[in-house]
């Protein structure tokens, strides 16, 4: 029997044979920099690096390519991990001995299909190249992240990625119509709804529909089919202040109803320990002790139906006793930072500022899906959980190294559902081995509320701790489900060489 | 062991940290070195993680190949987009984490530097650089003769033209100092030049990471523009003002540091320039990295382009603090990575906007563009500013 290395090693000659080897890489540098994403897994792992570090970084620039490094794998037993822009959360870190396939370099416009509003692409287009594509032609896409500078398009499928106007238009797999995807067994298949671009049929099996969220465990993506639609003639921007928190809530759920969706495309509530992260910056002073919380809108489409519907909004806020504070009204430097903070990816320039000397502090995103119906009680219960991470009686480690930056801000999601925007930061060159126990057990807490809520674990970015997913897997899917989704694994992947460190 | 003159990877510590806890990834979206090869490892992040790991002593920096280090052109994108310099709407020109990818590629070339693993190349332009002042090996003395060919004496006076270590060794920075020499004269500016006196800023030996030398020459260059009483420094390379304006700490004070397109703009301004002709012609310029996003020059360029008669201007996509660069910067004029296609991909962008010429305001750029130019076969002028301005005014 071939050892690990030697199984590797003639892996990495065929790959380099097949695919050219100027698109192999395995020096330690670079394959150290595929040990980390954006997620906060890294933290849960002393040695992260000995842990992660995959044996060679692959960077295919076409499908064949992908088809070579598959069938090789397959014949060598490396696994997989596909990565994108490496801004998601969760599962694109390397693994031991595994082969990253980076797919950036795939990142052709392959047809723009303008009569029926469809653009095909590579998987490896970063977002914010399409984005720009389409508004130089006078449309915008519908799946729009806010990470839209590092993300990539492939990468949107395999975390079935949140959009930055969900409440309008939903998440991206409401928008991908095809997806080309290079199965475990080295075959390319175009998946879609009865061909390869409806949007809606009734004669088979919705297929592409395994993929989204998936995380690269069943195959890796490299074309994507979208919609897109004209951009909108007039959006306007709102907000509104609030001494209760619960109004808040209240009036943020009116405004997102379904009726309103078509031309709400979002609306948020900014909660006051956020609030008052970011007053230096909007209002140059404290935040005012007695408002509790802003909630805010966005409102797109036809001039006459924009300005009705903001008047409509305006009366539901102030319905639910919102109201206008002259220092507080600049809505512009609001929304400039609540731009800022989305467009630059997860607070960091703030957290910087917030911080000072607190460039150590890896964040951690927690996106549970809530329901409306259960949503002022979850946010209150979760200030509790907080409080108590903040305890040294309850956490003395944890309490320490952690900072809860964005306490939950309500995103809506699919109708009667909501994003649950929370952002934590962690102390990483505190973070030892006590705070990972009490990282875990607190997790496990924050997990026991969110389904108590009848909520789920995670609306976009995935984060479990490695160790509990199998259980809170099954916690979440019931034992048949999660038996259901084994078994289609394992018929799909039979030599588990797809990413198999997640999951599973 | 990681010595980088001032500064060692260590004084860094916190600000690799701080890249590699956030990680977003910002940095990357127009870095010239990712675009071209999509490799994470020359990606401004992805070098904070190696720097971070060299400094921790889990990686051996002889291990890193020299791809990786001498990728980087220096262009500021990253350090530009950066999340963590981020301006929020209250401090909107604040840039207070100064890390770039040319910072973190500078102190690993200062350690390869330190250890002798330098390529053939950057060692032959250093010894070069030390030997003669100049990366060419050309003898100093040349340029006393250059000068004295456009009339000019080798006499510095209160200001001086300092037209750095591309003149007159390189054709085309030598055509334009020539061009410039030339406006400025017309101009009726009193100036005079260092000569075979005028070494390199410095800036090629930063690049290259010879910290050493870098600080020899700044020493030099200072004791030789006090000893000439110079007031005033007019640059022909955006590069040599970038070094000068930020690492001459003992002049910033005394001596006014222009570059010649800030000089030509006064100039046109209090109408000393003439212009007789006109350039007819659509043209699109190029904001070199070290003038544009490292020093906020933005606009003298266009000022004096929208003046010259018969001139369409045009934007490229990527322009003013965006724009890409053009592949010139770090050590890419004498070790270049052959995969890194930066000043092809410019040239593209700029012909997608119709213009027949490119305007740049830089000796590197105009190498780059000519170079690229010709290889991509297409019908395209390339000009520095001071060119065209020297055409128009005949």
């Amino acid at each position: 029997m071939a050892s690990l290395e030697s199984k590797l090693n003639n892996f990495i000659d065929d790959v380099s044979k097949a695919i050219g080897s100027e698109k192999v890489s395995t020096d330690r540098p670079t394959r150290m920099c595929y040990t980390l994403t954006h997620g906060p897994e890294c933290l849960l792992h002393e040695n992260y690096i000995e842990e992660f570090l995959p044996a060679v970084v692959l960077r295919p620039t076409s499908t064949e390519d992908v088809q070579e490094i598959v069938k090789l794998a397959n014949k060598y037993l490396v696994p997989l991990v596909p990565s994108g822009g490496r801004t998601g959360s969760y599962g694109a870190e390397g693994m031991r001995d595994c082969a990253i396939v980076d797919l950036r370099s795939m990142n052709r416009i392959l047809e723009f299909d303008e009569k029926n509003y469809r653009v095909t692409a590579e998987a490896g287009l970063l977002m914010a190249d399409y984005v720009k594509f389409l508004h130089e032609r006078g449309y915008m896409p519908l799946d729009w992240p806010a990470s839209e500078r590092s993300a990539t398009l492939g990468s949107r499928v395999a975390v079935n990625g949140y959009n930055w106007w969900e409440n309008g238009w939903g998440p991206a797999e409401f928008h991908v119509r095809a997806i080309k995807v290079v199965l475990p067994n080295g075959d390319a298949v175009k998946l879609a709804r009865g061909s390869s671009r409806p949007s809606k049929c009734g004669i088979s099996y919705n297929l592409m529909s395994l993929f989204f969220g998936s995380k690269g465990t069943l195959g890796i993506i490299t074309e994507v089919t979208e919609s897109f639609i004209e951009i909108p003639p007039m959006k306007v921007y709102g907000s509104m202040v609030f001494a209760d928190i619960k109004d808040a809530f209240e009036a943020y759920l009116d405004i997102k109803r379904p009726r309103y969706s078509r031309l709400v495309w979002r609306t948020t509530v900014s909660t006051e320990r956020y609030l008052k992260f970011i007053a230096p910056y909007i209002i140059k002073k404290e935040w005012p002790e007695e408002c509790k919380a802003v909630v805010d809108y966005h409102i797109f489409g036809e001039p006459q139906a924009v300005k009705e519907m903001e008047e409509k909004v305006v009366n539901i806020l102030k319905s639910h006793n919102g109201f206008e504070r002259p220092e507080l009204s600049d809505v512009r430097a609001y929304w400039d930072v609540h731009n800022l903070l989305e467009d630059y990816m997860g607070l960091a320039s703030l957290t910087k500022r917030i911080k000072n000397q607190g460039a150590t502090m890896r964040m951690i995103f927690l996106d549970p899906n809530i329901p409306d119906s259960n949503l002022i009680a979850f946010y209150m219960d979760l200030q509790r959980l907080f409080s108590k991470m903040e305890d040294e009686n309850h956490y003395p480690a944890l309490s320490q190294v952690m900072t809860v930056l964005e306490s939950g801000t309500p995103i809506p999601g699919m109708e009667g559902y909501n994003k649950f925007w929370v952002v934590l930061l962690a102390d990483w060159e505190k973070w030892d081995d006590e705070c990972r126990k009490e990282f875990k057990k607190w997790f496990r807490e924050y997990a026991e509320l969110v389904w108590s809520h009848n909520g789920s674990l995670s609306t976009t970015h995935g984060f479990i701790p490695r160790e509990l997913e199998v259980e809170f897997l099954k916690r979440e899917l019931g034992e048949k489900e999660y038996e259901l989704m084994k078994l289609i694994k394992r018929t799909l992947d039979p030599n588990n060489i797809m990413n198999p460190k997640i999951f599973f | 062991m990681e010595k980088y003159g001032y500064l060692t990877l260590k004084d860094y510590q916190r600000t690799l940290i701080s890249c590699v806890v956030c990680y977003c990834g910002l940095c990357a979206a127009n870095c010239p070195a990712y675009v071209s090869l999509r490799d994470e490892a020359v990606s401004p992040r992805g070098l904070a993680q190696i720097a971070f790991n060299v400094l921790k002593g889990e990686l051996d920096i002889s291990k890193v190949p020299d791809k990786i280090i001498y990728a980087c052109t220096g262009c500021g994108w990253c350090e530009w987009d950066c999340s963590q310099n981020r301006p929020l709407p209250d401090d909107l020109k604040r840039r207070d984490v100064m890390i770039s990818g040319a910072t973190i590629t500078e102190l690993l070339r200062s350690i390869k530097v330190e250890r002798g693993e330098v390529p053939e190349q950057v060692a032959e332009a250093l010894n070069n650089l030390v030997k003669f002042g100049n990366p060419f090996g050309r003898p100093a003395k040349v340029k006393d003769d250059w000068a004295a060919g456009l009339g000019i004496q080798a006499n510095p006076t209160d200001t001086i033209l300092y037209v750095g270590s591309l003149v007159p060794y390189d054709d085309l920075a030598t055509k334009m100092a020539e061009a410039l020499v030339n406006v400025l004269k017309r101009a009726g500016l009193k100036f005079g030049m260092l000569g075979s006196r005028e070494a390199d800023s410095g800036a090629f030996a930063r690049a290259m990471g010879e910290e050493g030398l870098f600080m020899e020459l700044v020493d030099s260059n200072t004791e030789t523009f006090k000893k000439h009483g110079v007031k005033r420094i007019i640059c022909l390379s955006p590069h040599d003002y970038d070094t000068f304006i930020h690492y001459y700490d003992d002049i910033r004070d005394e001596i006014e540091i222009k570059h010649y397109t800030q000089v030509l703009w006064e100039l046109m301004e209090s109408n000393k320039i003439e212009l007789k002709g006109s350039y007819e012609k659509k043209v699109t310029y190029h904001d070199p990295c070290y003038l544009g996003r490292r020093n906020n020059i933005f606009d003298e360029p266009r000022k004096i382009l929208k003046k010259i008669p018969g001139i369409e201007l045009v934007e490229m996509k990527l322009a003013r603090e965006e724009a890409f660069c053009c592949g010139g910067g770090g050590t890419s004029l004498f070790y270049r990575i052959p995969e890194i296609d930066v000043d092809l991909r410019r040239v593209e962008q700029a012909k997608e906007t119709g213009a027949e010429t490119i305007a740049v305001a830089c000796p590197i750029c105009l190498r780059m563009f000519n170079d690229a130019v010709k290889s991509k076969g297409y019908e395209m002028n390339v000009l520095d500013i001071a060119q065209i301005v020297n055409e128009v005014m005949k």
